[in-house]
């Protein structure tokens, strides 16, 4: 028989902010901060390195790139963290997020003139086996059901 | 030097996919990984293997990237993919570790889905040389 699932932390936090921002930050939470960290970092590196070395090549598909490396900076940090203010700025992030894999998806395959270079969300997510366009919307569903059940 | 790489990447690839559907099933049997549990200290056995493994992965490629016929790009991305990989491992496993709910696998699973895909990431590299 399945054993039942450990509390994850020990200590019950005392305000109902804690206790959002603990749920927020554990199970699956956890896991979703893992992939956004994994995002992050490779976002980060392929960004610094596009605009580093050929910036000139595709100036829009590169700065788009910056800027998906932020957005996935800010909302690992913030999904880690889960204070009221985080979980704030994780929202709006995640949005951005969504909207920008939508956009940018939308013109890769529309306008390929304005993408010599594929970016993160480049044929929504396409090289990355569409992951960012599902993240977004499981960080959201993730931010409404932990502010749900706190 | 070149000729241990495909092998080391298949090893490397093959160990951390099967890490990976280990992770997979204890999320979804519902069985958190808990250090005192002996099938956990095994797994972290396997992993201490897999992460030797992707050190010396790690060394050879750094010297490959700079031996080898590639553009300084492919010189500079391959060494950052090998340079990194090493790290993913200890970072998830210490993370997971900390949560002592069945997501704690799920982290762990995180990070051994993303070193067969950076890996694929350098193979990619390798066979574009120059």
């Amino acid at each position: 028989m399945p054993e039942p699932e450990p509390r994850p932390e020990s200590a019950v936090p005392a305000t109902r902010e804690e206790r959002t921002a603990l749920a927020t930050r554990t199970g699956p939470g956890r896991a979703l901060v893992a992939v956004y960290a994994v995002f992050a970092i490779g976002a980060t590196a392929r960004s610094v390195e596009q605009i580093a070395t050929r910036f000139s090549n595709a100036p829009l598909a590169f700065l788009l790139s910056g800027l998906a490396a932020t957005v996935y900076v800010i909302a690992t940090y913030c999904l880690a963290r889960a204070s009221s203010t985080n979980r704030r700025i994780a929202g709006v992030s995640l949005v951005v997020e969504t909207l920008g894999v939508l956009v940018v998806g939308t013109l890769s395959l529309t306008s390929r003139d304005l993408f010599p270079e594929a970016t993160v969300w480049s044929d929504y997510g396409r090289g990355y086996l569409y992951i960012p366009v599902v993240l977004p919307v499981l960080g959201l569903l993730w931010l409404r059901r932990t502010s749900r059940t706190t | 030097m070149g000729a241990v790489f495909a092998p080391l990447s298949a090893t490397v690839t093959t160990a951390t996919l099967l890490g990976a559907l280990w992770t997979l099933a204890l999320v979804l049997a519902n069985r958190p990984m808990l250090l005192h549990k002996r099938s956990t200290r095994v797994f972290l056995g396997f992993l201490v293997v897999v992460e030797v493994v992707l050190l010396v992965q790690g060394g050879l490629s750094t010297v490959l990237a700079f031996t080898s016929e590639l553009t300084t790009d492919q010189s500079y991305t391959l060494a950052g993919y090998a340079l990194t990989l090493p790290f993913i491992v200890p970072l998830t496993v210490l993370w997971g570790l900390n949560d002592r709910s069945r997501w704690g696998a799920g982290v762990v699973l995180v990070g051994l889905v993303t070193v067969p895909a950076m890996i694929l990431r350098m193979n990619t590299v390798w066979a574009t040389r120059a």
